[in-house]
């Protein structure tokens, strides 16, 4: 007898939890379909590189992370050294560590599979929209939605992109060489949101256009790494900046990038 | 374009995601950690931008993708939406292109 009750209660509860979660699904779906739409270009810029439409697919599979998807690419097209690429693309991969901690208090209780899952759904979007929510459930709401939709559309996209792309000639007849930079751009935007992150970048800017006639191809890229210790140690000091830069607020800033 | 740098960073990247998944939290969450890597986007886009805007010249050589580029930024600053702005820059850049040549 008191079997259905259970079951009712609990059917009840599930009603309930799926009607709050809504916007939270909607959301998230909204935002993996718009950013998704974007492995369009990754495709297209990819085949412009001359990589085949399989690398193109294999790399939004697997590494799974715009930013560095770009990058590696675009040095690859330009001729960097395999190394410098591949450490370019690597370094801007490290901040995904960083939210896959944030993320832990969703992620740790789950099984094997579904962990692996977790962390190679980590990135940008996922975060900022699972770090948004207000209550734990909504935060895994969030995470999956936004995961699982932008890696679906994201891998669906790519490979749209790299068909259409592998039939161009000249790529640069349809302005594609002026793709990935004016990605690289829109990438960095949204992050320049206090004077730190503007001094950081414009020291990059002046270290990249300094080393860019002689520098071997990817050694600028690597070498505006010295702007972060530059820029953060130079400029007025403000008591609250040391605050401002530590542990929560990075994640809220890259919202602005979904 | 060759496949070996393709799947080592591939994997390099992934390896990164799980290194957070599954450390332990004290060894990831290092304070200088925590100071330097949220910069490290700022410092390599910004880079990125440059370098594959330009092309090694005397000082440097300009074509069709500054012309994109430039008017990619405009389009941010209007704050139109991510795919306007990449087609937008492609497409000023295609008629810069043919125009110059």
């Amino acid at each position: 007898m008191r079997k259905p009750n259970i079951f009712r209660k609990q059917l009840g509860r599930v009603e309930r939890d799926r009607y709050r979660l809504g916007r939270v699904q909607r959301d998230s779906l909204a935002v993996g379909f718009t950013v998704g739409l974007y492995g369009f270009s990754f495709g297209a810029v990819a085949a412009a590189a001359h990589a085949t439409k399989w690398q193109a697919v294999v790399i939004s599979f697997i590494m799974f992370s715009g930013g560095s998807q770009f990058a590696l690419v675009g040095a690859l097209a330009e001729g960097a050294t395999p190394v410098s690429a591949v450490a370019v693309a690597l370094f801007l991969g490290v901040r995904n560590a960083l939210y896959a901690v944030r993320l832990r208090p969703v992620t740790n209780d789950l099984g094997l599979v579904r962990r692996l899952l977790a962390g190679h759904f980590t990135i940008d979007e996922s975060t900022a929209m699972s770090t948004s929510q207000s209550t734990i459930v909504d935060a895994a709401t969030a995470f999956w939605w936004t995961g699982a939709c932008l890696f679906f559309f994201w891998n669906s996209f790519t490979f749209l992109g790299a068909l259409s792309g592998s039939f161009l000639k000249d790529p640069a007849t349809l302005g594609l060489t002026a793709a990935a930079p004016a990605a690289f751009l829109a990438l960095l935007w949204p992050r320049l949101v206090d004077r730190t992150k503007v001094r950081i970048a414009a020291t990059a800017a002046v270290i990249t256009l300094t080393l860019l006639p002689w520098a071997p191809r990817g050694v600028p890229v690597l070498a505006s790494l010295a702007a972060i210790p530059i820029g953060l140690n130079t400029g007025r000091k403000i008591p609250s900046a040391e605050h401002h830069a530590g542990s929560t607020s990075h994640v809220h800033h890259d919202e602005a990038s979904s | 374009m060759s496949w070996a740098p393709i799947l080592v960073a591939c994997i390099g990247c992934l390896a990164l995601k799980l290194l957070g998944t599954f450390m332990p939290i004290r060894l990831v969450d290092h304070p200088v950690v925590q100071r330097y890597v949220p910069y490290l986007p700022v410092a390599l886009l910004t880079s990125l931008t440059m370098s594959s805007t330009l092309s090694p010249g005397r000082p440097w050589h300009t074509d069709s993708r500054v012309v994109g580029v430039v008017v990619g930024a405009v389009a941010l600053w209007r704050k139109w939406p991510f795919l306007a702005v990449l087609l937008l820059a492609a497409a000023s850049a295609g008629v810069a292109h043919v125009w110059w040549h």
